[in-house]
């Protein structure tokens, strides 16, 4: 007994010295190793920043016929940082030359690394290139990756790229459960207004999750009141949703779009029975300010609810229809009015 | 044998049968916390905050601050909270019947004038005298109150909050600048799954601070706060980080938590009748949660920091533990009948279990193993070599566990820079285990015969503070 007592507290002690040991070797190294990546890094900076910064096709000579895979890494990475703060010519501009000298190819082939944390930066890498060739790529990463955390990270690059060939597969993760919905809602939120036709479908989606980004992403995507469609599924879900969070979230995504339809709705949705959507439809009337909201925030202010009180006088106040009503909610909100807080 | 004999042996043999089961639950949980710093680390290559900065699906957030007499350290603790990095917040202060300078220091700083604010007591509170805001800086919101315990001003600061999260944060205590955002990462990721989050919270005694900022990283000159390092680095990084990986995190610390104020106030918000109201809110949450039999999550993040003055006094280390054990205490008997039932999961099978046996229990059965085995020896039942070799393996083991917290923090977040800090965290390691940890141990049994007693509830931690956000 006391030699196994023994042998236990010896075996721990050798951990904690093996350990203590490692830990101090690992620091030198990481340190010696940052350094060094830090002087590559520092060697071809400005390089890449000008390349990236400037409408000049001819990349610097210093970018192009780097012989030391260390270098290229060093020069990718610093091109993946630098292109994806850039749009439009420019972001177009590197995607070629990443394409043309192997970059992208390299990060493609890194998608099917043995390792995952390799594979995610790969698409990491690939989402911040923006290069349009490789959303297939990440699109079968999204949808066939063991790893939770490459999924995600495929999820973002695709987003990050704003095509929208794979917003479908983005919508499908997102019902499947195997990418996290925020990951989800952002990349269509980044794809734009061109995922605006499957997300339309979504609004429609048997999946809870499903309805409730596209009604979140539609809202926040700035689409106009134009698009009647939109109107017309928002105003399905904020009336009809058996879920609360998605009748609320439709009513804030109808606040957004604007336009008489789109009021006509948010007044329909003060009487729903959910205090959280009566009071989500409150906001939304006040962002509208829409005359034919007037008689439903009207009636708001006596609901039964606190919470849809302050958001129905604050609605009101914005209105111009608070008189006469007594309610202290409107004092609150004029005071806010007043100091130009809304 | 004789009977006396018969109970000193047997006792022996449960204290070892105890001390086996602890260390293999330990184990375990390393075994979780390893899990996911690696996932951290993984994850830190392949995403960028930033993108969370700009996206509008961040929530926006209300930081509540309960303040009792912090005139010294209010106004920079409260402009170091506006200065955070993220999208959308408001700071909520609720002085909480302060009879020194704290609303008045605020008001000159800030420009502070009377709003007629309406105050609904979703949760009820002691009753709010007055709501102060600032023109220049509307994101600013200051209660008076009066006084009802730090809960009942946590309370207050619930009921004034018009964002979808709140985040409780300790007056003196000082957040890194990404803190809040990546305290609310997962709220963006799982938005129907997250309700709770909980960062890490380091000593910032020693450190350099600058504008309410930690601006280098240093090791405590006092040994007493040095060796709490250590401690609070083992707490977070194995205990949290182990037991948040199988969604039984019991505690999310009081300094710094962010949770649904809608859940919040479902649930009736902070409990005033006991000190570990942080605690006992958390088990609240897990058990109406599944109750409800809803699907979420309570989490820890390792990632953001916030930085809090640890005693360094032994005598307010003791009021300290004091306080922190009759907490758990009142926390576990509040909660008494999830212990054991599966409808709880994790966290009335596994986590609960647990906490009582190792961690309420532990200072008992820690001494009065000493106790036993010291009398196993006098009676002649052991020998002198297996007292030494038990007591050996005991501290070994002790250390082990905190040399390999260590090691998670150097593998994940590193946030000691210099090799001397590491290796005189090793050095705490080691002298934890002699003095201070038997020290803690007698401070815990007391505090838990106080629980039983039902004395000292409700009250704010008073702890004689050096001012951190002030400077040094």
């Amino acid at each position: 007994m006391i030699v196994a007592v023994e042998l236990l507290a010896a075996s721990q002690l050798a951990v904690i010295a093996a350990l203590a040991v490692v830990l101090t070797c690992r620091r030198i190294a990481i340190a010696r190793a940052g350094r060094h990546r830090r002087l590559l890094l520092d060697r071809y900076r400005d390089a890449v920043v000008e390349f990236v910064g400037l409408d000049d096709d001819e990349p610097p000579a210093s970018l192009t016929g780097l012989r030391t895979a260390e270098q290229r890494s060093a020069v990718g990475e610093l091109l993946a940082e630098y292109t994806g703060t850039v749009r439009g010519e420019s972001r177009s501009r590197v995607a070629a030359f990443v394409t043309e000298h192997g970059y992208a190819a390299a990060a493609e082939r890194d998608l099917r690394a043995r390792r995952s944390w390799r594979r995610g930066t790969a698409a990491k890498t690939l989402g911040d290139f923006g290069v349009v060739a490789s959303v297939d790529e990440l699109a079968d990463a999204l949808r066939l990756d063991a790893s939770p955390q490459v999924r995600v990270s495929a999820a973002r690059a695709i987003g990050r790229v704003g095509e929208a060939q794979a917003t479908a597969d983005l919508i499908s993760a997102c019902a499947m459960g195997s990418v996290p919905a925020g990951i989800v809602a952002q990349a269509l939120l980044d794809i734009g207004e061109e995922a605006l036709p499957w997300l339309l479908g979504a609004i429609g989606s048997p999946e809870q999750r499903v309805r409730l980004v596209a009604c979140r992403v539609v809202g926040l995507m700035g689409v106009g009141a134009a698009e009647a469609e939109v109107v017309a599924a928002l105003d399905t879900a904020a009336t009809t949703d058996p879920d609360v969070a998605v009748r609320g979230a439709a009513c804030h995504a109808l606040g957004r779009v604007g336009g008489l339809d789109a009021a006509l709705a948010v007044a329909a949705s003060t009487a729903d029975h959910e205090a959280s959507v009566r009071r989500a439809a409150c906001d939304a009337a006040a962002r509208l300010a829409a005359p034919e909201t007037a008689a439903a925030v009207t009636r708001a202010l006596d609901d039964s609810d606190p919470e849809v009180r302050r958001a129905a006088a604050r609605a009101a106040v914005l209105l111009g229809v608070a008189d006469g009503s007594g309610s202290p909610f409107l004092e609150e909100a004029e005071a806010e009015l007043a100091w130009g807080w809304r | 044998m004789s009977p006396l004999e018969q109970l000193v042996y047997g006792y022996n043999h449960v204290v070892l049968a105890y001390f086996a089961l602890m260390n293999l639950m330990y184990l375990v949980l390393l075994y979780h916390a390893g899990r996911a710093m690696l996932d951290r680390v993984q994850r830190g290559r392949m995403e960028a905050i930033d993108d969370l900065l700009r996206s509008p699906l961040a929530p926006g957030v209300t930081v509540i601050v309960p303040a009792y007499n912090e005139q010294e350290c209010i106004v920079e603790s409260v402009r170091s909270l506006l200065a955070l990095r993220y999208p959308r917040f408001q700071v909520v202060v609720v002085s909480d019947g302060s009879t020194d300078e704290t609303v008045a220091r605020l008001e000159r700083e800030f420009a502070l004038e009377a709003f007629p604010r309406v105050y609904v007591p979703d949760i009820p509170t002691a009753p709010v005298r007055r709501v102060l805001r600032s023109r220049d800086e509307p994101r600013l919101l200051v209660a008076e109150k009066v006084n009802g315990g730090k809960a009942d001003a946590l309370n207050c600061g619930i009921n004034l909050a018009d964002e979808e999260l709140v985040c409780a944060i300790d007056a003196d205590a000082i957040l890194d600048a990404d803190a809040l955002l990546l305290s609310c990462r997962p709220f963006v990721e799982h938005p129907d799954e997250v309700i709770g989050t909980g960062g890490i919270v380091r000593i910032a005694n020693g450190c350099r601070i600058e504008q309410g900022r930690v601006e280098e990283v240093a090791l405590p000159r006092s040994r007493v706060a040095a060796i709490q390092v250590v401690e609070y680095l083992r707490a977070f990084l194995t205990a949290r980080a182990g037991w948040s990986r199988v969604n039984a995190l019991l505690i999310v610390s009081g300094a710094f938590g962010v949770f649904r104020r809608d859940l919040v106030r479902q649930v009736g918000g902070y409990r005033v009748d006991t000190v570990g109201e942080d605690g006992e809110l958390v088990v609240r949450l897990h058990r109406a949660m599944r109750d409800a039999g809803r699907r979420y999550r309570i989490t820890f993040v390792p990632d953001p920091v916030c930085w809090t003055e640890a005693p360094e006094s032994l005598a307010v280390l003791r009021r300290q533990r004091n306080r922190w054990h009759r907490g758990l205490a009142e926390i576990l008997w509040f909660h008494r009948e999830m212990v054991g039932r599966g409808r709880y999961g994790a966290v009335g099978l596994v986590a609960l279990p647990a906490t009582i046996a190792f961690e309420l229990l532990g200072p008992v059965v820690e001494l009065t193993g000493i106790a036993a085995v010291a009398a196993g020896w006098y009676l002649g039942l052991l020998s002198v070599w297996f007292l030494v070799a038990f007591m050996l393996v005991s501290l070994v083991f002790g250390m082990f566990l905190s040399v390999t917290a260590l090691a998670l923090e150097e593998a994940s977040l590193r946030r000691y820079p210099k090799l001397s800090q590491l290796g005189g965290l090793v050095l705490y390691s080691l002298l934890e285990q002699f003095g201070y940890r038997q020290l803690t141990a007698v401070w815990r049994l007391r505090a838990l015969t106080q629980a039983l007693r039902s004395k000292h509830r409700g009250h704010w931690g008073a702890m004689d503070r050096r001012g951190l956000v002030r400077g040094r």
